[in-house]
């Protein structure tokens, strides 16, 4: 089951997260701790399309995301363990930050971190790849997606042959506030 | 188990992207998707171990 935060703007105290099970209502504001937005293990897989398929939505609040806030998605995998690619992409208001293309694997552990450049609107991401934490030839991935308005972090999958299947076997999404 | 349609939210012109039509139930256990419909199998079904384990 996935749970998800409420949020209270206030213009002097920026972005209070909410919490409905706590009395009052209200938790400390976020800084200096890692709040997990939405955490799963329920399984999603897609077979017999090559479309690109949504697995898991999370709702980003306004302005959650500070100045120099950051996301942290952790994703686990598993496919068809054969030569055919499988995608895993993660999309920020619509915009990538951060995918892998993977074959000859019966799983993988996954990992996106974007981070605020002092901006509500301009991220750095790391480059594509299976492997999180490895040196890439890729550039790192500049975004510019507004966080002071409410966004939706996306968890997709892509086949490139239909009968293969990819399953999201588990994920969590983090917001981190310094 | 239920089954929810997709709908392409891509943007006009992409590749199609696919999504489901409502959210899904808090009870799911394990949820496939085979590119019309979404199979949310939910808590006390069984679930097909050929549906989810991909090796």
């Amino acid at each position: 089951m996935t749970r998800f935060l409420g949020v209270a703007v206030d213009p002097i105290e920026g972005a209070t997260l909410l919490n409905p099970q706590m009395t009052g209502g209200r938790i400390a504001r976020t800084s200096g701790v890692s709040l997990v937005l939405a955490q799963s293990a329920v399984p999603a897989s897609v077979t017999g399309t090559t479309s690109e398929t949504v697995f898991a939505t999370i709702p980003i609040p306004a302005g959650a995301m500070g100045l120099s806030g950051a996301l942290r998605v952790t994703t686990q995998w598993s496919m068809t363990n054969n030569a055919n690619t499988k995608t895993g992409t993660i999309r920020l208001g619509g915009t990538t930050i951060g995918f892998f293309g993977n074959s000859a694997s019966a799983s993988l552990q996954h990992q996106v971190n974007t981070r605020a450049r002092n901006s509500m609107a301009n991220q750095v991401s790391g480059a594509g790849g299976s492997n999180s934490f490895a040196g890439s030839t890729g550039t790192v991935v500049a975004t510019t997606v507004d966080m002071s308005a409410a966004q939706n972090l996306t968890i997709t999958g892509t086949l490139a042959v239909s009968t293969d299947t990819l399953t999201l076997e588990s994920y969590t999404v983090e917001l981190l506030n310094p | 188990m239920i089954q929810i349609p997709v709908v392409n939210i891509g943007a006009k012109g992409d590749d199609l992207l696919l999504a489901p039509t409502q959210p899904f139930p808090a009870d799911a256990i394990a949820i496939v998707c085979d590119g019309q419909a979404y199979t949310v199998y939910q808590r006390g079904e069984m679930v097909p171990q050929n549906e989810i384990s991909g090796s």
